[in-house]
């Protein structure tokens, strides 16, 4: 592809309006002040050395993806700030953007270990512990009991 | 704000000023972090401040309002918790029962300076310019207004009870006030913010209820009688004597002041009469004291047929006074000068001419006015043209 050719799709491509994305701070914020998160939760990430237990699992019921739960911009107080924060450094993986409850957010690092090519509409479709079951049954393991 | 005071959010109150939790996001935590350090607050404990960010027990708290605002400006925050503290005050007179008694007020310099002006022919004849205690008396004789009216509270007591709620609602701010540099729940600190404005309605009050007896010292001659009648007035609220005439607009000391013309007579070019009734020319005591006809007229001078219109005058700048005995009076005469002498019949001036040039131009028609020139009441003199200079 040409110069050329490139300056007309970047000046074609800023015509359009892109979709807002949210911050990753932003959609963690919202998970902490809507499910009232405390201190306690990071340590879970920390404890979660390898796969959820099955004692994690949701039902089946349960396992609806659930609605979006943050604003456009979070402004939050300064512990939930720090809570937020302890999340987004143990959770580095893209998948934390599709995540919409805490359970999801537990689910969220092995997930992406047993399959980190998931593609985004599946991600925002399904519940993350769904698909988690998926890719186990996959491989013909089971979680690990508490 | 609204919702704040009825919240259980935690505020803290220092320097004068309310302190909101800060609220963060990753860029408001980099400005924090920006500030640096931050300096012990003087007779503090815990707590340490950096600009417009203060440090109490961990928590960081960001400067909002300024306390004293916000008691300034509670009334219309909170309207429902601010609205009946007038009515839990003793028993005061009210703002308009008691603006009549004020020598200072609008009725007052009505009554006494601006109507012996136009009543001074009938009320004293050929005694010259009545005085206001004449007024007074006059009117008091005519409405039978008893020695001491239910409006006339004594002023001394007034103050006395006012000053006494005073000191128990300054008491109580103490009890409530707000422990310095600690957080509470905002919720406490209504109560707190709600005496405050307490106190400061109760201030207004005695400010201006001292500036009322302050006023009483300019009219030494009035006593009670003659506070009775104005009483009688402020609570009326209307008059009407000898033809000038005055009632309250609206609940404040706010008045619209009119005289009546009487029959009059004017001719047109070709010296036919035309006999013009009865009508108001007024003025308002709010904004410039331009004249207007009070009631449906045609004149030549005046646009329509409607009510309220203003008088046509050429120098319409000229009414840009503030509310005064002089401005008041100057604006009637001016008013009714304009309907008696300013039509010129060969000039033939004004939006409407008597005996237009043409037919087509006449939106206003006064043929039905027209009346003989040996007319009774014209040759008697009881209705007179007024135009009668050319």
């Amino acid at each position: 592809m040409g110069l050329t050719d490139q300056i007309k799709r970047e000046r074609a491509g800023k015509k359009f309006r892109r979709p807002f994305v949210p911050s990753l701070f932003t959609i963690v914020a919202g998970i902490v002040q809507r499910y009232g998160l405390d201190q306690n939760f990071p340590r879970k990430l920390d404890n979660l050395a390898g796969l959820p237990t099955t004692s994690l699992f949701p039902t089946k019921e349960s396992l609806f993806k659930p609605p979006r739960a943050h604003a456009l911009f979070a402004l939050v107080t300064e512990r939930e700030y720090r809570i937020a924060e302890a999340i987004l450094q143990r959770i580095r993986n893209p998948y934390l953007q599709f995540a919409r409850s805490p359970d999801e957010i537990l689910a969220c690092n092995p997930l992406f270990t047993l399959n980190p090519s998931l593609d985004a509409e599946r991600l925002l479709n399904h519940h993350f512990m769904y698909l988690l079951t998926q890719e186990l049954q996959r491989r013909g393991t089971q979680p690990p009991t508490a | 704000m609204i919702g704040l005071l009825d919240s259980q959010l935690r505020v803290v109150v220092h320097g004068g000023f309310l302190y909101l939790p800060l609220l963060m996001d990753p860029s408001v935590k980099g400005e924090t972090e920006l500030a640096g350090g931050a300096r012990a607050v003087p007779g503090n404990a815990g707590g340490t401040e950096r600009g417009p960010l203060l440090r109490v027990r961990g928590e960081l708290y960001v400067r909002s309002l300024k306390v004293d605002g916000l008691v300034n400006c509670l009334g219309m925050l909170q309207p429902d918790d601010a609205a009946p503290i007038p009515g839990e005050l003793p028993a005061t007179p009210s703002r308009t029962a008691f603006c009549g008694v004020s020598p200072g007020s609008k009725l007052t310099t009505l009554v006494l300076e601006v109507m012996p002006h136009f009543v001074r022919r009938r009320t004293r004849e050929g005694g010259g310019r009545p005085t206001g205690k004449d007024i007074l008396e006059e009117i008091r004789r005519r409405f039978d207004i008893p020695e001491s009216f239910p409006g006339d509270t004594g002023g001394q007591t007034v103050v006395d009870a006012l000053t006494q709620v005073r000191e128990e609602t300054r008491r109580r701010i103490e009890v409530l006030r707000p422990p310095a540099d600690e957080p509470i729940a905002a919720r406490e600190l209504k109560g707190w913010l709600l005496e405050a404005v307490r106190l400061g309605f109760l201030d207004d009050e005695l400010s201006r209820m001292k500036s009322v007896m302050a006023d009483m010292g300019r009219h030494p001659w009035m006593n009670d009688g003659h506070r009775a009648v104005l009483a009688f007035l402020c609570q009326r609220g209307a008059l009407e004597m000898d033809g000038f005439g005055f009632y309250r607009h609206g609940s404040a000391d706010e008045f619209i002041v009119y005289v009546h013309t009487g029959d009059y007579a004017l001719q047109d070019f070709y010296g036919r009469v035309y006999r013009f009734p009865d009508c108001r020319v007024a003025v308002t005591t709010w904004g410039p004291p331009r004249p207007f006809v009070l009631d449906r007229y045609r004149h030549p001078f005046l646009e329509s047929d409607g009510r309220g219109q203003p008088i046509c005058f050429q120098d319409s700048g000229r009414w840009n006074g503030e509310f005064s005995a002089g401005a008041v009076i100057g604006g009637i005469e001016g008013g009714i000068n304009a309907l008696f002498h300013g039509y010129d019949r060969r000039r033939r001036n004004g939006y409407h001419s008597l005996d237009p040039l043409t037919p087509y131009e006449r939106t206003i028609r006064f043929e039905d006015l027209r009346i003989d020139r040996d007319h009774p009441d014209i040759r008697s003199g009881r209705v007179e043209i007024k135009n009668l200079f050319r």
